[in-house]
């Protein structure tokens, strides 16, 4: 008797603790005997839960169906984003540079008043070292310059428009660049088509994509030795639109970079800001032009913008 | 005793720049005293001691602005220069307008500051 009970009391034990009173008999006893719902409740629940699973496929089909609708929301959504970051970031650079500009131009002050205060100190005296002082001075001129080209690159003025010729804009671009070009060993060459007509905009801001174009074309001819040289021409594409042509012979552009190249902050070189292309196609766009590139069928790129002519000037 | 003519006073947050512009105005021949903060100027210089005032636009506490402005709300002729390594585009027009003699982008060329005092003094 005792035995019996202790078994029992073994039972329910292993009961609570295996937490299966279900699937153990004295589990389904009990169910039985006391049902906790009644027949017409149940068939109720059931109806209801039916009709919601119903809902619920439905629900999903509509879901599914939405589904490409959303990814592309999405997507839309994620351009939105960068683009935005983009801005932000380009603003968060022109208030870097502005302030880094101002750190620099601080000790390049105080640079540049020392070695003054040295050359008339020592005025008519040690040649040598007034030759040496000279150089302080042209090297302090040459950061400064690199400051407030670097402040003009990233203000944000409003474009003076002019009726200018495309052939005096190149060869004075030309002129500023020619001698980093000698320097590095290259040649450049001009094929201007001279009877164009005048175009519309802003001297300055085309310089500064022309220079840019030339620039990266001289880094791309950079690794190859053999190549040399870099083309400039102009052309009419028709009565309305002139189109300037930068062909390098230089390594080309990647495949998988093409979509990339005039994103802001998109760079493969070492030391590039990822700004040049980017500002350069805004430039071209806000005087109403493309700024494309594309690889040549042999060596090197293409980089080529068009402009709309001045018609007022067309005679 | 230093006379108007030859008495400078820079103001520059920027130890360095102060210390060179100094040495540069030594030579020639101009007594400098330089101060860190328009505060140790106005404590140390009362407002009708001669001396033209070289003063730095971007600083902690009261700025050029509102320096030169306190100056000449005060009633001093004091001549006042404004530098500045900030760019600022309409700082020349701005600094005129206020009563300044002028304004230089820094670095500054020590001939173009001389130039400006001088023409200063002689006006005087």
């Amino acid at each position: 008797m005792k035995q019996k009970k202790l078994a029992a009391k073994q039972r329910r034990n292993r009961q609570i603790f295996e937490k299966k009173p279900v699937s153990s008999k004295a589990g389904k006893q009990k169910m039985a005997k006391e049902p906790l719902l009644g027949k017409r409740t149940r068939r109720n629940l059931e109806d209801k839960v039916r009709h919601q699973t119903d809902e619920l496929k439905v629900k999903n089909g509509q879901l599914r169906q939405g589904a490409d609708r959303e990814k592309i929301a999405d997507l839309k959504i994620e351009e939105q984003r960068e683009e935005l970051l983009h801005v932000t970031r380009v603003g968060k650079l022109a208030e870097f540079v502005s302030s880094l500009a101002h750190e620099i131009s601080q000790p390049l002050t105080a640079i540049l008043s020392y070695t003054q205060a040295a050359q008339r100190m020592f005025a008519g005296r040690e040649p040598e070292l007034q030759e040496i002082l000279q150089y302080i001075i042209n090297d302090n001129q040459r950061a400064t310059e690199v400051i407030r080209r670097l402040r003009l690159l990233l203000k944000k003025t409003h474009p003076i428009f002019e009726p200018l010729n495309i052939s005096t804009l190149i060869n004075d671009t030309v002129a500023l660049i020619m001698t980093h070009i000698t320097v590095r060993n290259k040649a450049i060459k001009l094929e201007l088509d001279n009877d164009l007509p005048p175009i519309q905009g802003d001297r300055i801001q085309l310089q500064q994509v022309l220079l840019n174009l030339i620039s990266n074309s001289l880094e791309a001819m950079e690794e190859r030795s053999d190549s040399r040289e870099l083309l400039i021409r102009t052309s009419r594409q028709d009565a309305d639109t002139i189109v300037v042509e930068v062909k390098d012979s230089g390594c080309g552009i990647p495949e998988e970079n093409m979509k990339k190249l005039f994103k802001h902050f998109f760079t493969n070189k070492t030391d590039g800001l990822g700004m040049g292309l980017s500002i350069s196609r805004s430039i071209i766009e806000a005087h109403g032009g493309r700024l494309e590139g594309k690889n040549n069928s042999g060596y090197g790129a293409t980089f080529y913008f068009t402009l709309p002519v001045n018609r007022k000037n067309v005679q | 005793m230093p006379t108007e003519k030859n008495q400078i006073y820079i103001v520059d947050d920027d130890a360095s720049v102060c210390r060179a512009l100094k040495v540069l105005l030594k030579t020639f021949e101009f007594e400098v005293k330089t101060f860190n903060s328009a505060k140790s100027f106005f404590d140390a210089v009362p407002k009708d001691e001669p001396g033209c005032l070289v003063l730095d636009i971007h600083m902690p506490g009261l700025d050029g602005w509102a320096m030169q402005k306190q100056i000449f709300d005060s009633g001093s002729k004091r001549p006042v220069i404004f530098i500045s390594a900030e760019r600022q585009d309409n700082a020349e027009d701005r600094a005129l307008k206020v009563g300044a003699v002028g304004f230089l982008q820094k670095p500054v060329n020590g001939q173009t500051l001389v130039d400006l005092i001088n023409v200063v003094s002689e006006k005087k």
